[in-house]
């Protein structure tokens, strides 16, 4: 039989104090959703189950004891640190959920310059991380546009992607050691060591678990050397995407490691730059010692301009252009306001794929979008991410949500492009999802994602969390309609 | 109400200038050169309420011709093709030789110019002031130059029949609303939340492919209109009178000191 409502908030209350517990009805409606659901969240309409309480937890023994509570009484519990997660992942897709929020977990633990990582608790944000590591000469590599606001727990279980991974990789590339609380009370520390070959790498159970399997509250990653002064940038304009991935392609395959190699097409770079026109935009920069930060340079400009139809771009505009691409608390309340007025919203959708097929993915979802879903005012994305064997693609998309209510824009509008998105990359053998998450957004297609290897998801999910109470519905969806899988 | 002709300009986004790019070049000018332009916020407000006033003239069975103007260079003509996507008639750049830039009066005489070339507006709606300058001034200097009425700080505009428009504006603490008949110009103020309606990209393929062709005024045609002849100093006095040292406590502060 469920727990009531008013026994779940008084267990909570007796193990954490009243003063942690908030239960506060407009706090309850902001926490059931996040900004996967945008356009209700600035309607202010909450249509996913209420949950009981938001509690902020202090300790990993904290978080054990609500956990255990949760799981004895087959409560739905939901992960929380920074709040910028954008694919429903912070839903709470069943009645009466406790949302946990580390955020108040907030201490850097160590500092370890010799062995060049350090130690924080989750709800360390990133940016007073990096900005405390730069002041002595030391950066994480990680610079996830959500930097701003984003937390190191949350970031850890979504498997995030900075701006810089080209050069730094990505957050599983950069965790050392963690501490995770599992449902039952486990508390498993896993320490830090450059590399073991001591069975599978269990951090990965724990890295992108999206809160699905465990609760994360500490984490160990690297850090480098902070070296800006020898940054260096490039920009090009190029006539044809196709030939835009291939150049991406070449800098990668010849060994170069730019932090940051991107490709915008001309409608997204529109959104950026004045001056690109009706260009493609390709954007490097070499970071690091001066000696390899010159010879990237140099080697990434005789690749780029062995293209046809590439113009040069004052590299001084890619510099200060970049110096502003992060998005804040400033730039969500704006963009708030600018929905309001023009019931006009932009959204993004990010997926991987091979160097043979990413151009396909990314041309046929723009063409189908564009063909299939009304009141389109922007296709286009940018390639943010690239590797020896293929590149993300970064879809940026804008509607205006005509005649249908905030409740409905989800379905009319969001999940088909969403639909038509992976339908594409499916049928070219890419990943749904390169860097934030399934959550519940994506999650409706984890089968066609995974294919025989759902097994092992399913075995994990199974295995941890048995009494089926970590963060329901995101990997796996609770509920799954056959027929309309894209209407929920 | 057959046309308005809107006026607006295109800025750089200021706030994407960090702390340390606010220093002054050689020409004592902030270099924007790299920094993403938007329109004017005011003008942005402005444009906005066309088409609003047009969805009403929609309403009452009347068709009126939006028309939309610029002084500026090229990276306003995507501004411009977003207007024709957006349903206005006309819209122009004026690509003037001067510099126009903390120069209202080479400004309005350059619309002025434009007006003149052109069929007079029933209405000319424009921002209060922009980004850059922020002088406030070519409003208020056009409608003297056209002879017409001048509006400012208008937070709202409704098209009434028989051509009248009901004007909202701040005025001395409060708002003013009085409905106006005739040819005037509405100064757009502060109306927060307002943004520009965005076309759908089949509007922007119908529509918004147009070529922009900019309209060339030459700015030195106007300088000769006013030509200063001779200058005084203004006085300007105080309401007072000049006490000598010797009268100031018998005559105007014992009497006061005594009453303390």
């Amino acid at each position: 039989m469920e727990l009531q409502k008013e026994r779940i908030v008084e267990e909570l209350i007796n193990i954490l104090g009243s003063d942690r517990v908030i239960t506060d009805e407009t706090v309850l409606k902001e926490s059931s959703l996040d900004r996967y659901r945008k356009f209700e969240q600035v309607h202010e309409i909450y249509t996913q189950p209420m949950p009981a309480a938001v509690v902020y937890v202090e300790s990993t023994d904290e978080v054990k004891k609500v956990l255990m509570f949760a799981n004895e009484h087959g409560v739905n519990v939901v992960p929380r640190t920074g709040q910028s997660a954008i694919e429903g992942g912070l839903e709470t897709a069943k009645e009466n959920s406790i949302v946990v929020d580390g955020s108040g977990m907030n201490k850097v633990l160590k500092i370890d310059k010799y062995n060049m990582q350090v130690t924080v608790q989750c709800g360390v944000p990133l940016q007073e991380l990096d900005d405390m590591l730069r002041e002595q000469g030391y950066t994480t590599g990680h610079s996830p546009q959500s930097k701003p606001l984003a937390q190191l727990g949350g970031l850890v279980a979504t498997r995030s992607i900075g701006q810089f991974s080209t050069l730094y990789g990505g957050i599983e590339d950069m965790v050392v050691g963690l501490e995770a609380v599992f449902p039952n009370g486990e508390v498993c520390r896993v320490k830090n060591i450059p590399r073991r070959a001591a069975g599978p790498d269990i951090r990965h159970v724990v890295i992108g678990n999206e809160g699905a399997l465990c609760y994360i509250t500490e984490v160990t990653i690297k850090i480098f050397k902070y070296q800006p002064e020898n940054n260096l940038f490039l920009g090009y304009t190029i006539d044809n995407m196709k030939n835009g991935f291939d150049a991406l392609r070449a800098v990668m395959v010849e060994g170069f490691k730019p932090s940051i190699a991107r490709l915008y097409d001309a409608a997204d770079a529109s959104l950026h730059f004045d001056w690109s026109g009706d260009k493609n935009v390709l954007i490097f920069m070499a970071e690091g010692p001066s000696g390899i930060t010159n010879a990237t340079a140099k080697g990434i400009d005789e690749i780029v301009k062995g293209f046809p139809g590439v113009d040069t771009v004052d590299s001084k505009i890619i510099e200060k252009w970049f110096a502003g691409l992060n998005w804040g608390p400033e730039e969500i309340a704006e963009e708030k306001l600018e929905i309001l007025a023009t019931n006009n919203i932009g959204i993004t959708t990010e997926v991987s794929g091979c160097w043979d097929c990413i151009y396909e993915i990314y041309d046929n979802a723009c063409k189908r979008i564009m063909e299939e879903v009304p009141d389109m005012t922007l296709m286009g994305g940018h390639s943010s991410h690239s590797y020896i064997n293929g590149t993300n693609m970064y879809f940026v998309y804008y509607y205006n949500v005509v005649d249908c209510t905030p409740e409905e824009e989800i379905n009319k509008y969001h999940n088909q492009i969403n639909r038509i998105i992976c339908e594409e990359v499916i049928k070219y053998g890419g990943s749904i999802v390169h860097h934030h998450g399934l959550g519940k957004a994506r999650a409706h297609y984890v089968w066609e994602e995974y294919g025989s290897s759902f097994y092992i998801l399913d075995t994990l999910k199974k295995a941890f969390d048995p009494n089926g109470i970590m963060n329901m519905g995101t990997l796996i969806p609770i509920k799954h309609n056959e027929k309309h899988p894209w209407e929920f | 109400m057959k046309s308005i002709l809107g006026s607006f300009k295109v800025v750089p986004d200021l706030d994407l200038l960090s702390t340390e790019d606010w220093e002054p070049g050689d020409n004592h000018l902030v270099d924007t050169s790299f920094v993403k332009s938007m329109l004017n916020v005011f003008d942005e407000s402005a444009l906005e309420m066309m088409l609003k006033l047009s969805d009403m003239g929609e309403g009452l069975g009347t068709s009126i011709k939006l028309n939309g103007v610029t002084i500026g260079n090229k990276i306003c003509d995507n501004y411009l093709k977003t207007l024709y996507a957006l349903g206005f008639d006309r819209a122009d750049r004026i690509e003037s030789d001067g510099d126009v830039l903390f120069e209202p009066g080479k400004t309005t005489a350059i619309m002025k110019d434009y007006i003149d070339r052109n069929e007079m507006p029933d209405l000319i709606i424009m921002g209060s002031k922009s980004a850059d300058n922020a002088s406030g001034c070519v409003p208020l200097f056009l409608a003297e130059e056209l002879k017409i009425p001048c509006v400012t700080s208008v937070i709202n505009m409704e098209l009434l029949e028989n051509d009248r428009i009901r004007v909202t504006n701040l005025y001395d603490g409060g708002t003013q609303i009085r409905d106006i008949q005739g040819a005037f110009i509405a100064v757009i103020g502060d109306v927060p939340g307002t943004y520009l309606r965005v076309p759908t990209l089949k509007d922007r393929m119908k529509r918004g492919k147009k070529e922009i062709v900019p309209v060339s005024i030459t700015s030195e045609d106007r300088t000769g209109a006013h030509t200063l002849v001779n200058s005084y100093p203004v006085i300007e006095k105080r309401e007072g009178i000049i006490v000598s040292k010797e009268d100031l406590y018998p005559f105007y502060l014992k009497e006061r000191m005594m009453k303390l």
